[in-house]
């Protein structure tokens, strides 16, 4: 099963999941650099944790089961990381009663 | 020479046992805080140089069994493609991790003590952290990996947002946040490229496949490394990936950001340091120019930035930045030498840098600022705490008989003998640049004249639960270690030397059946 193939062991059904992937990094990417909306920041990074399981699913066409696994335990992961992170928010927007990433500026040299 | 096989779980358990232990204790931690009468919770703030709270003996008694069980583990073996690594490099690595932690843990109580912070559920998530910390230095899975790194990365970001009260420290939480997780969803892309290409995510057979050349798909490859080297990159910041780290640590709480910056950045360099230059060597085409340059920037650039910080804590953010710049001399080296002089390194660093940020703190508050003119005249009033300040601060420049220099010089050498000449003159010229920004604190304290009613203006503080005791013991024990490294030295060296090529059979040289300990 782990006979490595590259893109071309995926087939062409495979190979349009890893672009789609690579499409939604890129799309949360960016999102996550051009928001300042801390909410939409932090969709943006789910987009991209999402477009890492998709590659992970797509890449278990041809490898086995590994990548199948490693899904579960990313949305584990992202499931804890979106409620401390919106807690985090909340915490903030106590302070600041917006949750505008460029109003935060306490902190700058 | 124990060796585990992994045949049975318990095999599993014995081999995760210190991990096992912090996250046992957390949970017990967390409960006793739960039913914690109400009357009883600031004990701790209550009474400076009272008695400890429980939260604080459970956490250092967990951290203490869990170095003895790291300790006993440290004659075992497993097979190479095993998914826990037994061998010296994790052992040093959890000597460094859990010795921070304990170090971080016994200096919080002064600051806890001084500033009311309530000390369950911070042990709790300082013990979780811990634990993904070792779950890393153990990992040789990149399940496990992300795993551990997120478990550690997720307790650390409400720690930096403990003091909630505080908008500062609310800010470096969003503002860490915000990075990590940027980096984390890069992590996770760059293990799903290289699962892509290697087919595996044992990071062993990985590494046979990428030396075989079967590792398909040479964009997949570099993809995947790339991704990799960005999402630790932004962990150990260093330097394009480093903007969250001087907001982050200067909004947290003391204890928090002596905690970011000697464990947490410890245990992404571990992972660093057994992933790309063990597990990742095959393609060192796709990796060393990019470490290169991240090395050649993270000396530079920190240090310059930090010539021009006023406020101290802020300073030794941008300090421990640089540090991280040296280490990846240590990482570009991708040598034994460079391996065991980074870990002996990191050790260093991490004494240095804990009881340096303790000290500031606590000098501070007698002061009613942490500004570089707060400092001024301190050498005369406090003489022992100064004196302490002064080995570590010229431990952290990398003076001579300190562990700092000979940290450096162990770096230095690795990265000679690996014929990075360009790297080695950058971390001479940088480390003279810092010397600088460092020496200007002792100036300040001992040749300029103290502020009028400077020392009247806050309370006479006594450090709280053995303080200066500690950091005092701690910049002995620096010195100490820049005077004898020679047997540090080779107990580095021994442990590391036996560590962690995969393609090398186990030793099965007297065999003993593996139990739990």
């Amino acid at each position: 099963m782990n006979e490595a193939g590259g893109l071309a062991a995926l087939g062409l059904h495979g190979q349009i999941a890893v672009f789609t992937s690579a499409v939604l990094f890129v799309i949360g990417a960016i999102g996550v650099l051009m928001r300042r909306n801390v909410i939409m920041v932090f969709m943006c990074i789910e987009l991209m944790l999402t477009a890492g399981n998709v590659a992970l699913v797509a890449f278990s066409r041809a490898h086995g089961i590994e990548g199948h696994i490693m899904v579960f335990f990313v949305m584990a992961v992202a499931a804890a990381e979106a409620a401390v992170g919106l807690a985090i928010i909340v915490a903030i927007f106590r302070h600041y009663g917006v949750v505008d990433l460029d109003r935060f500026r306490l902190l700058r040299w | 020479m124990r060796v585990m096989d992994f045949g049975s779980r318990a095999d599993y358990w014995a081999a995760m046992m210190p991990a096992v232990v912090l996250a046992l204790s957390a949970v017990v931690v967390l409960m006793i805080e739960a039913f914690a009468r109400p009357g009883a919770e600031t004990a701790e703030g209550a009474e400076p140089g009272g008695r400890a709270s429980v939260a604080f003996l459970v956490t250092m008694y967990a951290m203490a069994t869990a170095l003895v069980a790291s300790v006993s583990l440290g004659d075992a073996t497993g097979p190479p493609d095993a998914l826990i690594a037994l061998d010296g490099f994790r052992g040093v690595a959890e000597l460094v991790l859990l010795g921070a932690g304990l170090l971080v843990v016994a200096l919080s109580r002064d600051y806890a003590a001084r500033t009311g912070m309530r000390g369950g559920e911070f042990h709790a998530l300082l013990l979780l952290a811990l634990t993904g910390m070792l779950v890393v230095a153990a990992a040789r899975d990149l399940i496990l990996l992300f795993v551990g790194i997120e478990l550690m990365s997720i307790s650390v970001y409400v720690l930096a947002g403990y003091a909630r009260r505080n908008p500062r420290s609310s800010e470096a939480s969003v503002k860490y946040f915000i990075m990590g997780a940027f980096a984390s969803a890069f992590l996770l892309y760059g293990i799903a490229l290289l699962y892509g290409a290697t087919g595996t995510t044992r990071l062993s057979e990985a590494a046979l496949a990428i030396s075989s050349g079967a590792a398909a798909g040479d964009l997949l490859l570099a993809g995947g490394v790339g991704m990799l080297l960005i999402g630790l990159g932004f962990k150990v910041a260093a330097v394009p990936f480093h903007m969250w780290t001087p907001d982050a640590y200067e909004g947290a709480p003391f204890p928090v950001t002596a905690f970011m910056a000697t464990g947490v950045k410890a245990a992404a360099f571990v992972a660093v340091l057994r992933i790309f230059t063990v597990d990742l060597a095959g393609a060192h085409a796709q990796w060393a120019g990019a470490v290169w340059w991240l090395a050649a920037l993270t000396m530079i650039v920190p240090n310059l930035v930090a010539l021009q910080q006023q406020d101290l804590k802020r300073m030794l953010a941008y300090s421990s930045v640089a540090h991280a710049g040296y280490l990846l001399v240590g990482v570009a080296a991708m040598s034994d030498a460079g391996r065991s002089g980074a870990l002996f390194y990191l050790g260093a660093y991490a004494v240095t840098t804990a009881a340096a940020l303790a000290l500031v703190s606590h000098l501070a508050a007698g002061r009613g600022g942490r500004s570089l003119r707060d400092f001024r005249g301190l050498g005369w009033e406090k003489p022992w705490l100064s004196a302490a300040l002064v080995v570590l601060l010229l431990s952290l420049a990398g003076f001579p008989p300190t562990a700092g220099f000979v940290g450096k010089l162990f770096l230095l050498r690795a990265g000679l003998a690996a014929g990075e000449f360009g790297l080695a003159v950058i971390l001479v010229l940088s480390s003279l640049v810092s010397y600088y920004y460092y020496l200007r604190v002792v100036w300040k304290m001992y040749f300029e004249e103290s502020p009028e009613g400077a020392s009247g203006s806050a309370p006479a503080l006594r450090g709280a639960g053995g303080f200066r005791w500690i950091v005092v013991g701690c910049a002995l024990a620096v010195l100490a270690a820049g005077l004898f490294p020679g047997r540090l030295i080779e107990g580095v060296e021994a442990a590391t030397a036996r560590a962690p090529v995969a393609a090398d059979g186990p030793e099965v040289a007297g065999v003993e059946v593996g139990e739990a300990p």
